[in-house]
């Protein structure tokens, strides 16, 4: 009747970019990891990016997304880390224990260091008809797309018109879809302007301070209503699909639910588990890296995970406090260069108000 | 906190109890006052299912007080803004053995000549109320005058209908002080400020014993901890309330009706169900003195879940969205404590509801409102002093 408990050194929640490159800096100190994943596949939403990125050679520029994840997941595999994929977190209790719901069934793992590296989910807001099918989120558009090859929608309308809408708008059109256009409430974009310029060059309009105002249809979308916020004309856009690009949420279920100290930071995506610079929590042994310490970018939630990693070694005693300095002296001054430029002003300074208290 | 707040009654909690006995209060025109530390149905209220059990009742005046309680719900239901969900559904209680259906067949006897109607059923005759039980129920009891509420909303709705009829809620207030000069109430001291007051009405739950303590009087309340699971949404599945006969073995201590599995003895397991207007199905529960500690484990988690398989095979199929445990104020012999204290004159009690506060609410509210206002109480509230204790 009773539950399967095991004892592990550290267990890494999450399989993406955060959560593998913690668990590979992990296995350098010689700690092995066990890392959980609820998806059937490691790698998290760099699974499902096929683009190239930007960034440097540490974190697979030029590369495609899918590729840096196969990369990690072999990276790990080398090094003897331990992924479990569909296993499902389900709570963090106080004692620091994990619930586990896997292929194995449902057991109990206590960790001695825990990293949660959930990730992010995607924001979303109500609207008149937003629980119609065909409205969704322009990630689940993208895992349909490029992990299920499906096509959400013939006719699609995008709203948000930053990296993840420009990028996914452009998907689409590779996939054989229309888009109808992208919707956008600020001036501008927040994006990288190559990806703004090419769903322009494909003839998508992109109409800024323009916003949402209710989805139509009867079985599901037909059309979406949008209104100029300047001039107040409503325009009605004929779709089947509508996806929303308005912003990812840190996923802090679990640290919350440790007792872990929650902070607030728009910037970064809302609420999210309070963490000094070396990505500790204000749970001793509790770790977080990656989206859910903060909505950035795939290659900071590597050398995130890296930081995360290298505190729990050195709290565990597998690193020795001059090369836990060291390795993080490295890893900060990478993550400096990161959130370097003039769009990044933003994340420096919610992240220095964090730092702050 | 220059302003001087002053109230005819003040009453400390705004749990289920406080909510109810303000709105009774306000119904007669009192001016009234509720104190909330955190924010209204935050304690126990928030945390529980939403049974309003009568069978689960002791035969005797426990079960006297389910019953004037139960005939107020059908009104308040009409008299409240806000949708209390009450549904008269009628509950069943299964056993899984023959002994405990002998045991429920003697208390179905007892709680008939109480005035309850209760109807012993074969597992042949469970089908009409319970398609499908697991292959161990031996039979059960069926009581038509069970029925279920949302008690977030209930507190909700009786907290608003007060406040709408003059009474004044303060979220976020603390009780620091009760001053009492020449043996009466005379002041309430909060984080907002003093409060004249010449009665004082204690709905403070599990913090009624730190409350009892400002005017020096012991209430024998501690916090029981109690763990529920929340299942997804389905179309109606089940049509009435559902518990094991060891939850009323671990809820009134009968040894006949404890679980003789040891881990669910130590969780003061006992089964429950029920599937509420959102179409959630609440699994429950657990009966723990752990002090304060209000999380979930996942021990109990599971123990719930293997335990409601035993009794509903079909809920294996169920996803589990969610899980929270609430502290009820448990007195020593499980029955509420209400009424005057000696010596204080002004300060009453309604507390240590057990388990009971939601289906007790609305006959609580009642005799408090009397016993304030009157000095005297429509239903001898004798059996339920603070002094049977001693």
């Amino acid at each position: 009747m009773a539950l399967p408990a095991y004892e592990c050194p550290m267990v890494v929640v999450g399989a993406g970019p955060a959560g593998l490159c913690a668990a590979l800096e992990a296995a350098e100190a010689g700690i092995r990891a066990l890392v959980m994943d609820e998806n059937e596949r490691g790698g998290g939403q760099l699974y499902k990016q096929i683009h190239r990125f930007f960034g440097s050679r540490h974190h697979g520029a030029g590369k495609r997304g899918f590729e840096i994840a196969a990369e990690m997941v072999e990276g790990c595999e080398r090094a003897g880390v331990e992924i479990r994929l569909s296993s499902a977190v389900l709570g963090c209790f106080p004692g620091g224990e994990l619930l586990v719901d896997g292929p194995e069934g449902v057991y109990l793992l206590r960790p001695q260091a825990t990293v949660l590296a959930t990730g992010a989910a995607e924001r979303c807001f109500p609207f008149a008809g937003w629980t119609l099918p065909g409205v969704m989120g322009a990630g689940a558009a993208q895992t349909l797309l490029n992990v299920h090859g499906v096509l959400p929608g013939k006719r699609v309308l995008m709203v948000g018109a930053g990296n993840v809408g420009l990028i996914v708008a452009y998907q689409l059109l590779q996939a054989g879809a229309e888009v109808a256009g992208v919707v956008e409430a600020e001036r501008g974009s927040r994006g990288y302007e190559v990806h703004l310029q090419r769903v322009r060059r494909e003839g998508v309009p992109v109409y800024f301070r323009h916003r949402l105002l209710a989805a139509e249809g009867d079985e599901g979308v037909e059309a979406a209503l949008v209104e100029s916020v300047d001039e107040g004309r409503v325009r009605r856009f004929r779709v089947d699909a509508l996806c929303l690009a308005v912003g990812l949420v840190p996923q802090a279920e679990l640290a919350a639910m440790r007792g872990c100290r929650i902070a607030y930071a728009d910037e970064l995506g809302g609420f999210l588990p309070w963490h000094d610079r070396e990505m500790r929590t204000s749970v001793p042994g509790v770790y977080v890296a990656g989206d859910a310490a903060g909505v950035e970018e795939a290659s900071v939630a590597m050398d995130e995970g890296r930081l995360a990693a290298v505190a729990a070694a050195e709290d565990l005693g597998a690193l020795d406090g001059a090369r836990a300095a060291a390795k993080r002296k490295e890893l900060l001054a990478r993550l400096e260069g990161l959130r370097g430029g003039p769009t990044a002003s933003h994340i420096r300074r919610a992240r220095a108000r964090l730092n702050a208290g | 906190m220059s302003e001087i707040l002053s109230s005819e009654v003040v009453i400390v909690g705004g749990g289920v109890i406080g909510a109810a006995t303000a709105y009774f209060l306000c119904k007669e025109g009192a001016e009234v006052m509720v104190i909330e530390a955190d924010d209204l149905a935050s304690g126990a209220s928030g945390a529980c299912d939403g049974f309003v059990s009568l069978q689960t009742k002791m035969p005797g005046v426990h079960l006297a007080m389910a019953l004037e309680s139960a005939r107020l719900f059908p009104s308040l239901a009409e008299d409240l803004e806000v949708n209390i969900e009450y549904n008269p559904c009628g509950g069943l209680m299964l056993a899984t053995s023959q002994e405990q259906m002998k045991e429920l067949r003697a208390r179905a006897k007892a709680l008939k000549s109480g005035g309850l109607e209760v109807e012993m059923l074969s597992p042949a005759e469970l089908k009409e109320y319970l398609p499908e039980v697991g292959k161990g129920i031996k039979g059960g009891s069926f009581c038509p005058q069970d029925a279920q509420v949302n008690p977030i909303s209930l507190t909700l709705g009786l907290a608003q209908k007060a406040q709408e009829m003059g009474a004044t809620i303060l979220r976020g207030c603390q009780v620091e002080n009760i001053v009492v000069t020449n043996n009466r109430v005379r002041e309430v001291h909060t984080t907002a400020g003093n409060i004249h007051s010449r009665r004082v009405v204690c709905a403070a739950g599990i913090g009624s014993n730190q409350i009892g303590k400002m005017i020096i009087v012991d209430v024998p309340v501690l916090p029981q901890r109690g763990q529920i699971l929340v299942t997804e949404q389905r179309d109606p599945i089940l049509k009435c309330l559902v518990s094991g006969a060891e939850y009323l073995g671990t809820k009134a201590n009968i040894p006949e009706l404890l679980p003789t599995d040891e881990e669910a003895a130590k969780l003061g397991l006992g089964f429950t169900a029920e599937q509420t207007a959102s179409g959630n199905v609440l699994l429950g529960s657990t009966r723990e003195f752990v002090g304060f500690d209000s999380n979930t484990t996942p021990e109990a988690m599971n123990a719930i879940a293997r335990n409601a398989m035993r009794f509903l095979p079909w809920v294996e199929d169920l996803d589990v969205i969610r899980s929270f445990a609430g502290l009820r104020p448990c007195s020593p012999d499980g029955l509420p404590i209400l009424g005057t204290v000696k010596g204080v004159k002004g300060f009453y009690l309604a507390t240590g509801h057990s388990g009971d506060g939601v289906c007790l609410a609305p006959i609580t509210g009642k005799l408090l409102s009397e016993l304030v206002l009157d000095g005297e109480t429509s239903l001898d509230i004798e059996p339920f002093s603070l002094y049977r204790f001693k």
